[in-house]
């Protein structure tokens, strides 16, 4: 079921919401956890009912093996063998579902066998709940989660707002609120801005995202059957793509933060428009938030502190120190970013590509507080704008390896956007360029419509309209600041705006814009189209 | 304004708009989606093709792209009722899963296959085709933006008393008065559409699914004794030069593997091709008048002996 199809909207919703509130508002809290925790089953089984065995036995086995770590006193061996079989499991469950055919068709090619595995359908959200509750067993054997009751953690994992792609929750933001006595009653208030948030990302999902994807899927189709693409097809598809995929992560962030918000629930921030950013770090802070901090929290510190020991005490120079404490934990960290994203070496590399950047831009920082002649740089202003245009420019040539479905794919489209396919001028243009047009000619451009795959004014409007909308509009925690839309990663990531009427309150105008809104994007809901980040 | 009231006016705003906007889309049903409609002045030919031959008795059928969507029926010298169930950009998976579907009873279908058809690359092969519509979709079609736009497109041209239906009522396309317009126009505007067709022949190749698909729909035949017929459509002398400098193999080998699968097949991609039996702005499609000519004079009779 996605959150942008009328079943959804109009019986899931409405029915799930009133019985969780018609039973809480009895006193029967236990019961309402237990309607909650049934709808979200029957929300995540409406896809394959097979799978919610899977779910089923993915949540009693990490409860099990977390009382059991929570109840062993430390330093008995025993506790961290039951940790490292809990995560052996569920990486084993992630592998097998994930990884499996991948791994296959290496190994296949490398050693020329012929092995044969039969297809795994990769069950819908399963890196999130698994990572969910990995992290869930590494706080229990670290002594940082309490007692929960079985419900509150069904509720945890299954909590249908972000089951399928995330937030990635941490089970000290969730299960407190999962006890708190006012979730239970149905506030006007909680739904007000509830339904407000699910609006934004609605229109977001359908009319955004869905509406520039019918650019970015043609170019990048193209470009796997061998296409060879001009330089505006190349620029023209990435570019689409990356609003694609933003207006697309971004529609159901806020939709996942709405709807909890209408059961009186906060997620924590996952999205704080990342295309504002003006370095690679910055984009990692603000881009799918939860999982930089899932991976900062559980694998960047620990191996960056494990090597930063060790190069210490083997005394290492300061750039060997780097190396070590920075350089290798980034491509490692990045390594995996990029094959949680999903089995193929275009991930992988997609993954590397960041970590090169991330470390490109470390090197960066210390060589410019340490150069006197780049003064001109420090200046606030025209650093902020170089640094926002190769950051966007570097994640947009980044996405392509992203969407790409192979590296054939994904060097053709590179290649063409760098004008290795030479640079096109449509036929319509000619007559109309005046002496620049015999200096082009002379100097390699060739007649040629500049993009064949749709109208190139069209797409011109839409990047424009959305490249506006991602830059310069506040995002959605900035039109709610007044209402804490969610839980904050970072303190103080969301910016106050100073223009505070833009800010959102029951009005009659945010009624009259949010109700268009409403209005236009189920009208647009002609086909439900998947979240790309079911896939991952 | 407390969150209350905020909340039932976003309600009742909503509702309100929502419900008028289903009530119009169905009571003008601008594509003819649910039968509420009997002039449709917008296409949507699937949709429409596939009502019309649920509804109605048929001894033949044509399929193909939109060049054989222009062929009237009514003017094939056949005297029993014949339907032309083409669509635009039509797939052979699409015309199999339409024939598997509705499985029609008649006795012979003529179908005009093109070499775009079998160009995965340009024309991706769609999986799952599905004609039929359940609930759901009713309820997407009246609710859509799309279809209030038309349903208002429609409103007015009825009401300005419009005849320009998209479609005849057996399924030929309604162009008689724009081809009367276009033999009288004295320029040819091919440079456009050239270039657009240049880019769809280029790195051509054979689709082996789509050639099993016409495999299939001849096995289909067979199997529920219906003739089929088939035919490569007439093409323009200047597409034809632009199919020809692409040097390509597989462009010139369409026809024989074409032949190889079918039993009832005729070339005639080069046997119409002066520039006056076409479109004068559209080189890519033959005049209504040009399609009904040649099937008369060369499906008609391969039908007729075999029947």
């Amino acid at each position: 079921m996605l959150f942008n199809s009328y079943i959804f909207l109009f019986l899931f919703l409405p029915i799930t919401l009133l019985g969780f509130h018609l039973i809480g508002k009895q006193g029967r809290h236990r019961v309402a956890i237990a309607w909650l925790v049934g709808s979200s089953l029957f929300f995540y089984g409406w896809w394959n009912p097979a799978y919610l065995s899977l779910l089923l036995f993915s949540i009693i086995f990490n409860y099990s093996v977390g009382i059991s770590i929570s109840n062993i006193f430390d330093g008995n061996l025993s506790k961290k063998a039951i940790l490292i079989t809990g995560i052996i499991v569920n990486l084993s469950l992630l592998g097998y579902f994930k990884y499996a055919n991948f791994f296959i068709d290496n190994l296949n090619t490398l050693a020329d066998t012929h092995i044969i595995l039969r297809e795994v359908i990769l069950p819908l959200g399963i890196s999130f709940f698994t990572f969910q509750q990995i992290t869930y067993l590494v706080d229990a054997y670290n002594k940082k989660t309490k007692e929960y009751n079985f419900l509150h953690y069904c509720l945890f994992v299954t909590f249908f707002p972000q089951l399928i792609a995330g937030p990635i929750v941490h089970h000290r933001e969730m299960l407190p609120q999962f006890t708190r006595d006012v979730i239970y009653r149905l506030r006007s208030k909680h739904l007000a801005v509830g339904i407000t948030i699910f609006t934004l990302g609605l229109f977001k999902k359908v009319v955004l995202a869905d509406g520039i994807s019918v650019y970015a899927n043609p170019v990048f189709n193209a470009a796997e059957a061998g296409v060879v693409l001009t330089f505006f097809e190349g620029w023209g598809g990435s570019l689409a793509y990356a609003f694609q995929l933003y207006f697309d992560f971004s529609g159901y962030s806020d939709m996942a933060i709405g709807l909890a918000r209408m059961f009186g629930i906060l997620l924590p921030l996952n999205f704080n428009s990342p295309y504002k950013a003006t370095n690679i770090s910055d984009f990692w802070r603000q881009w799918h938030i939860t999982l930089s901090r899932l991976i900062r929290d559980y694998l960047w510190n620990p191996v960056s502190l494990l090597l930063t020991r060790y190069a210490i005490n083997k005394k290492y120079s300061n750039f060997g120190i780097f190396i070590l404490a920075i350089v290798i934990p980034i491509f490692f960290s990045f390594f995996w970013i990029g094959l949680w994203h999903g089995a193929g070496w275009n991930f992988v590399l997609f993954g590397l590509v960041h970590g090169s950047y991330i470390v490109i831009y470390n090197v960066w920082t210390r060589i410019k507080y340490s150069t006197r002649g780049l003064m001109l740089i420090r200046s606030k202003s025209i650093s902020h704008v170089i640094g926002w245009l190769i950051t966007f420019v570097s994640v947009v040539f980044s996405w392509v390896l992203f969407r790409a479905e192979s590296i054939e794919g994904a060097v053709n489209i590179l290649s063409s956007m760098v004008g290795l396919h030479g640079i096109h001028l449509s036929p319509a243009l000619i007559g109309h360029l005046g002496a620049l047009e015999p200096w082009l000619l002379t100097h390699g451009v060739v007649i040629q419509e500049m993009f064949r795959f749709g109208s190139m004014v069209n797409l011109l409007i839409l990047i424009f309209t959305m490249f506006f909308i991602s830059i310069v509009f506040p995002n959605t925690q900035q039109i709610m600041y007044r209402y804490r839309p969610a839980l904050e990663t970072y303190k103080g990531e969301v910016k106050r705006l100073q223009r505070r009427w833009l800010e959102w309150r029951p009005t009659m105008f945010w009624l009259i814009f949010i109700s268009l809104l409403f209005i236009v994007s189920i009208s647009r809901i002609s086909r439900e189209s998947e979240f790309l980040y079911f896939n991952f | 304004m407390i969150y209350k009231q905020f909340l039932i006016r976003f309600f009742k705003i909503s509702i309100i708009a929502l419900l008028i906007e289903l009530t119009i889309n169905m009571y003008v049903d601008p594509l003819n989606y649910i039968r509420a409609n009997t002039k449709t002045y917008f296409s949507s030919e699937r949709n429409l093709k596939a009502r019309l031959i649920e509804d109605g008795i048929f001894s033949g059928l044509m399929m193909g792209s939109s060049k054989t969507a222009h062929i009237r029926p009514t003017k094939i010298n056949f005297n029993k009722k014949i339907l032309n169930a083409s669509f635009s950009a039509a797939l052979p998976e699409e015309i199999y899963s339409f024939l598997v579907e509705h499985n029609p009873e008649v006795e012979w279908i003529a179908i005009g296959l093109e070499w775009y058809m079998f160009h995965e690359s340009r024309f991706p092969y769609k999986e799952n085709v599905k004609f039929s519509k359940n609930f759901m979709d009713i309820v997407r079609y009246c609710l859509s933006l799309d279809t209030t736009i038309y349903s208002i497109r429609t409103i007015m041209k009825r009401i300005g008393g419009d005849s320009s239906y998209s479609s005849t009522p057996n399924g030929a396309r309604n162009k008689e008065k724009k081809e009367a317009i276009d033999r009288n126009n004295s320029e040819y505007k091919y440079s456009e559409t050239l270039d657009r067709l240049s880019f769809r022949f280029d790195d051509y190749k054979i689709s082996s699914r789509r050639i099993f698909d016409i495999s299939k729909i001849e096995d289909w035949g067979k199997a529920n004794n219906i003739k089929i017929v088939w035919w490569i459509s007439p093409y323009n002398k200047e597409i034809l030069k632009l199919l020809h400098s692409k040097h390509n193999k597989e462009i010139d080998n369409l026809p024989i593997v074409i032949k190889e699968k079918v039993s009832n097949f005729i070339d005639l991609s080069h046997k119409y091709k002066t520039k006056d039996k076409y479109w004068k702005h559209d080189p890519s499609h033959y005049y209504q008048t040009t399609g009904e000519f040649f099937f008369n004079k060369n499906i008609l009779p391969i039908i007729l002996n075999k029947l």
